[in-house]
């Protein structure tokens, strides 16, 4: 029964090559036909996360029936089945948003290359073989690349070229990473390579860590290796740039994360964490001080959606479980907020045709649930209480007092200070200032503003009752958390060693 | 002969690739050095499963399992080269959008978003 | 979930939600009022239940936190000042608001205030915290953007101290509760004292209490960490500043309090004593008086009746501030009786602004004048409120000012004393301006159909001037309460009286000689002196010509020569050096970014090659 979970894998695939079957059949349907397999993704996400979550066990599904490590095999553990949610619940709202959103032609591409993100990503959180884990991030890269150029605009080329070069560079390396391990333990099975890591030659092990955290680290957007990010996030269309925020940049720390945990056994580990935290507070930084002044709205919450990223690795690299979970509830609730506001933002752009200050200006009463909806998160990412942002930043705080690192968060504090300066000044644009240009309201429309209220619900239950949300990430951190749990998990064949 | 030699070879490669990155200003010129420092990933890839001596491991007459190199890296390698064409692809359908854009391939003055 | 804590703390916050939600005229009013009423009422309530047992708690637990709750007499105290002055502010803004956004963050502040007053943990005390912070800088930000954003910058940095000291404390302490720490902490103490190795060191401790400092400081308006309070608490509903300025600046002083419940033996083991007052504590009462001072001073040369009192309000938390720094039982017990007539006093001048405000569309003294006629009803209560600040028996401000007066020069601190009779007199020079430039002389034409105040206003008043009055006559009714804190008698004396041992003041018998004074003057008054009439236009200049360049009139720069004589004094601005570094550090965010981020795609190839040589080089 549970092998029916390598269908969500499967499904975005399939239905990805049918795009073109589905435009002869008639133009129109093609963008239902997206909503209506991201909604089936849905389905079965929830069921797998229902099932992992009741039966408190991992699904495994092995390529062909062979036994890892000869086959390939999925991990759906507790984190996968979270974020496997996550990502459809993120791409079928963004699939809704795009029938409006999307007014450039060829759909059908369109289309195309979100189902392949979105099976990208699922399968990069999903994969149990640091091999397999490369080619969903190459998947999920090459369709990122192409949707950001989507537009055809020179701005938008511009951005892709960058993060394709960037990008290049980044997975050239993570592979020759992925040569060193092979190289020294003889195996792509991320199992194998958790129970064969302490083995490792310490200097090799080292050069390997080095380059995967190198070449996961320009997908997870940690500075400096983030500069095509705000670029990408203002180019691409507006769901892209929701998606890439809500699930693509969580699949490539979550891949880090991973990859760094499984190897904790190698000497230098401690070496790493401390890159990793000084990487991940200079991204917090920096990123917040590049939102303070921008006059682009989208550009704005690029840059913030940047800085959070610097928060969820900075818990990643406390080395601890709670610096873990925090993250992961960091994650998700970062997911939830980005989601809603780059939603928005995207709603804003299409209604009155730009993401300048300028445009936001009245917008309270222009658009006032749109409005509304971007208060909400903005308040939320400030970390207020009683939005659900809050929590998982105050459990971060706790988890790097306990782990002794008091000065990065002083660091951090400071420049999440910075991030109230902007949001403040947005929000009082909107409801108290008055916009230069005479606009009659907007009638807003009517999906859109349920999913952005939806989302905002979401947001002020997890604040108000952040105990339900709070236990299911502490499972999924003890997934990444727990190795040895996670190489009993693997079922690897017997006797075959490199 | 020595595998050091491939090793060498691989990593020059590499360094050829990032350098053409990093000091040409022709975006073609960056985008061709991407491909020479994929292509150098790859030849490293394949010299890791190289064992002195021993055929590409094709099972045809007289090549038994212990007559061929390792597989694993061969078949990762068509994995990745079948990426980095794609990559490459791509990559150039940007370019060509960007020159008719911009009337211009020179990095530097390809830089409407900053800031 | 259902719990009296519980109620009193939420039901603000809900009925706020709803009438926000309802957003129906007359019905968002009703609900507000009765939000504001139920927690007043159950603490009314809890006064008999906590004769019975010391106090009422209730924990619970939620995202892997233990929340605490706590009502004790002390919380009790503080939470009534909430209770009652947040009632009247409510009321007061059933007149003066228009808008159901006010009630909900009105009322999401006074969650916030209930909830720091009860919490019994770090985190719940945060949290509350946060969310008072928050509803009033968005009652703050509807008005001006400017001035709520140096509201939230300076709290938020006061609330991210606070975290982290809270931070350092559970790292050393291991737990968040009250009772845990402060045992702990004591323990560490005797531990110290012993001559062993105590669990936090020295340095440890002064981060600490550095922190908390900068957090409860800038809630309560501490120079120099109060330059957000005049531009925020004059920048918004008037009558919720009756609350701002009445009760939030209260969770300062409260913080304050609760670094000497957890931290105070600790302390004093680590610093030491200065004369009677512990060191720390003296920091705490030298900042206070300087605050009396600086306060006043600037209070003084407003020319905006809501600036007055804002800096009025600063310096009146000053005193505050001087009398739990100082230490003594009684000095504590003097600041908190303060924080009561505070309380009442600020708060109803701040519904009389709030007044004059919706009747007049003023704020400014040039504008005003001549309404005593108009509004007799905001005048009297105005009569009784300035009677209570400048702290003339038999009102409230009296007892406490005479009480911490008389606290500090037991203690042997001159300088202190000083301070605070500094304040007094400066207090005079400002209320003076504000008795006659608004209530007398002669009346501009077009405040000549002035109404009085609306219904829900005067009775909001009325509550406030009532409590002034009686807590002025009948002092020992404040005095029980106050030692039910220490659990001893520290103020002896009747209901009527305060007995200190080395002085005592009577508040009965005081209204009675001031009853038969005013009776006599009245006899004679009307037995004996010749009236004239005068309209309110036939007013003079006192011979002098009057040019425009230097025109000193009550309603126009009256203090021009106190500011010209403090002219050197006020080029040091705090305020100005906060906006200068704000300033900065923009510029050098800009510079940065534009420098990073430069857009060109080989640049940001030669940051990964960086990345990857400084790899190189630590790893291989």
């Amino acid at each position: 029964m549970s092998q029916y979970a390598s269908l969500l894998i499967a499904l975005p695939l399939i239905s990805a090559f049918f795009v073109p079957i589905i435009k002869a059949i008639g133009k129109k349907v093609v963008m239902p036909f997206l909503v209506l397999i991201t909604a089936i993704q849905m389905g079965m996400a929830t069921w797998v996360f229902n099932e992992v979550y009741t039966t408190g066990k991992p699904i495994i599904i092995m390529a062909g029936g062979f036994r890892p490590p000869v086959g390939i095999n999925l991990y759906i553990g507790h984190f996968a089945a979270l974020f496997v949610l996550i990502i459809a619940v993120a791409s079928f709202f963004m699939a809704i948003f795009s029938m409006k959103a999307i007014t450039v032609e060829p759909k059908d591409k369109y289309a195309m290359l979100s189902l392949l993100l979105m099976l990208g990503a699922t399968g990069m959180i999903s994969t149990g073989d640091i091999f397999n884990l490369f080619v969903f991030m190459e998947i999920t890269a090459i369709s990122a690349y192409a949707l950001t150029a989507y537009n055809k605009s020179g701005e938008a080329s511009e951005a892709a070229m960058k993060y394709i070069v960037l990008g290049g560079i980044g997975s050239s390396f993570f592979l020759v990473g992925i040569a060193l391990i092979y190289g020294s333990l003889g195996t792509l099975n991320m199992a194998q390579i958790a129970q064969l890591a302490g083995q490792m030659n310490p200097t090799v092990a080292q050069a390997a860590l080095a380059m995967l955290v190198f070449g996961l680290g320009v997908e997870a957007e940690l500075f400096p290796l983030n500069a095509w990010a705000p670029d990408a996030y203002q180019a691409a269309p507006h769901p892209v740039t929701a998606m890439f925020s809500a699930f693509v940049v969580k699949a490539g720390l979550y891949a880090l994360a991973r990859i760094l945990y499984l190897t904790h056994a190698v000497g230098s580990w401690g070496h790493i964490l401390r890159l990793l935290i000084i990487l991940g507070t200079l991204t917090v930084v920096i990123g917040e001080f590049s939102a303070l002044r921008q006059t682009n709205v989208k550009r704005m919450f690029a840059y913030s959606s940047i800085s959070q990223v610097g928060f969820i690795a900075v818990g990643f690299a406390l080395g601890t479980q709670a610096g873990v979970s925090a993250s992961i509830f960091h994650m998700v609730n970062h997911a939830i907020v980005k989601a809603l506001m780059f939603m928005a933002v995207g709603y804003v752009a299409l209604e009155l045709g730009g993401v300048t200050l300028e445009d936001f200006k009245g917008l309270g009463k222009v658009m006032p649930l749109t409005a509304f909806a971007i208060t909400v998160g903005a308040i939320s990412i400030i970390g207020i209480p009683l939005f659900n942002v809050f929590w998982s930043k105050i459990q971060l705080i706790l988890a790097a007092m306990k782990a002794g690192k008091s000065g990065v968060i002083a660091l951090i504090l400071g420049a999440s200070l910075v991030e109230a300066v902007y949001y403040i000044r947005l929000i009082h644009l909107m409801w108290f200032e008055e916009g230069s240009r005479e606009r009659t309201r907007i009638k807003e429309n009517f999906v859109f503003g349920t999913i952005m209220l939806l989302l905002v619900a979401l947001i002020i239950i997890i604040g108000v009752a952040p105990n339900m949300t709070w236990n299911i990430v502490q499972k999924a951190s003890a997934d990444i958390y727990n190795v040895a749990q996670y190489i009993k998990n693997v079922p690897l064949l017997p006797g075959v060693s490199p | 002969m020595n595998i050091g030699v491939y090793y060498f070879g691989a990593i020059s490669l590499m360094l050829i690739g990032l350098y053409a990155i990093l000091v040409k200003k022709n975006l073609l010129k960056i985008l061709v050095g991407l491909s020479i420092m994929e292509t150098g990933v790859n030849l490293l890839l394949i010299s890791i499963g190289y064992i002195a001596g021993r055929s590409a491991p094709i099972l045809s007459e007289g090549i038994g399992p212990n007559q061929a190199v390792d597989p694993i890296p061969q078949a990762l390698v068509l994995t990745a080269i079948v990426i980095g064409v794609a990559t490459t692809a791509l990559a150039l359908t940007v370019a060509i959008n960007l020159y008719e854009t911009y009337k211009t391939l020179n990095i530097e003055e390809l830089r409407r978003l900053r800031g | 979930m259902i719990n009296e804590l519980m109620i009193i703390i939420f039901t603000p916050l809900i009925t706020g939600v709803i009438a926000w939600l309802l957003d129906i005229k007359g019905l968002r009013e009703g609900i507000s009022i009765l939000g504001a009423a139920v927690p007043l009422a159950y603490l009314i309530q809890a006064h008999q239940t906590l004769t019975s047992q010391p106090s009422i708690q209730y924990s619970i637990v939620i995202s892997g936190f233990k929340f605490e709750f706590l009502l004790y007499h002390l919380s009790w105290i503080f939470a009534m000042i909430a209770g009652v002055v947040g009632f009247a502010a409510v009321l007061g803004m059933a007149s003066t608001t228009k808008d159901s956004y006010e009630w909900l963050f009105a009322l999401m502040s006074l969650t916030g205030v209930y909830g720091i007053f009860l919490a019994d943990d770090l985190i719940s005390f945060f949290i509350f915290w946060e969310i008072m912070t928050f509803g009033s800088f968005m009652m703050v930000l509807k008005y001006n953007r400017k001035a709520s954003l140096k509201y939230f910058l300076l709290s938020v940095l006061g609330a991210y101290s606070m975290l982290l000291a809270i931070g350092i404390l559970y790292a050393k302490v291991g737990a968040l509760d009250f009772t845990t720490i402060q045992q702990t902490l004591y323990q560490d103490a005797m531990r110290g004292v012993l001559g062993t190795n105590t669990l936090l060191s020295r340095n440890d401790m002064l981060l600490i209490f550095g922190l908390f400092l900068i957090a409860f400081g800038v809630k309560a308006g501490m120079f120099p960490l109060h330059v957000w309070a005049p531009d925020a608490y004059s920048e918004t509903n008037q009558s919720y500043t009756a609350m701002f300025s009445g009760v939030l600046s209260k969770a300062g002083v409260y913080g304050m309090l609760v670094i000497y419940i957890l931290l105070g033996t600790r302390l004093m083991y680590q610093f030491g004593r200065i004369g009677a007052a512990p060191k720390f504590g003296y920091v705490i009462a030298f900042l206070g008086g300087i605050t009396i001072i600086v306060g006043g001073l600037l209070a003084a040369l407003q020319e905006d009746i809501r600036k007055l009192f804002a800096y009025s309000s600063i310096s009146q938390v000053g005193y505050i501030l001087v009398g739990i720094g100082v230490g003594s039982a009684l000095s504590i017990e003097a600041a908190i009786y303060h924080a009561i007539s505070h309380a009442l006093f600020k708060g109803l001048f701040f519904l009389i602004v709030a007044t004059i405000v919706l009747r007049t569309g003023k704020t400014e003294f040039k504008d005003m004048g001549g309404l005593a006629e108009k509004m007799p009803i905001t005048f009297a209560m105005t009569f009784v409120a300035i009677l209570s600040l400048a702290g003339i028996p038999p009102l409230v401000g009296f007892a406490s000012k005479w009480l911490l007066f008389e606290a500090v020069i037991h203690e042997n601190m001159p300088i202190l004393g000083g301070m605070i009779f500094f304040g007094s007199a400066i207090g005079f020079v400002y209320l003076i301006r504000f008795t006659y430039a608004v209530w007398f002389g002669q009346r501009p034409t077009d405040l000549d159909d002035t109404k009085d105040t609306p219904i829900p206003l005067a009775i909001a008043m009325g509550i406030l001037a009532l409590l002034n009055v009686v807590f002025g006559i009948a002092p020992g009714l404040v005095a029980t309460e106050l030692n039910k804190i220490f659990g001893k008698e520290i103020i002896k004396g009747t209901i009527w009286e305060l007995n200190i041992g080395f002085g005592r003041y009577n508040g009965l018998l005081i209204t009675i000689w001031l009853v038969t004074g005013i009776v006599i003057a009245g006899i004679i008054y009307f037995l004996g002196a010749k009236v004239r009439r005068v309209p309110v236009t036939d007013t003079y200049q006192g011979g002098n010509p009057v040019t425009m360049e230097y025109n000193l009139t009550i309603r126009r720069n009256f203090f021009l020569p106190l500011k010209e004589t403090l002219a050197f004094w006020l080029r040091i601005s705090f305020d100005r050096l906060y906006q200068d570094i704000g300033r900065w550090v923009e510029d050098l965010a800009e510079t940065l970014r534009n420098y990073i981020y430069n857009g060109n795609v080989q640049a940001y190839a030669w940051y990964l090659a960086i990345i990857l040589l400084i790899l190189a080089l630590w790893g291989v």
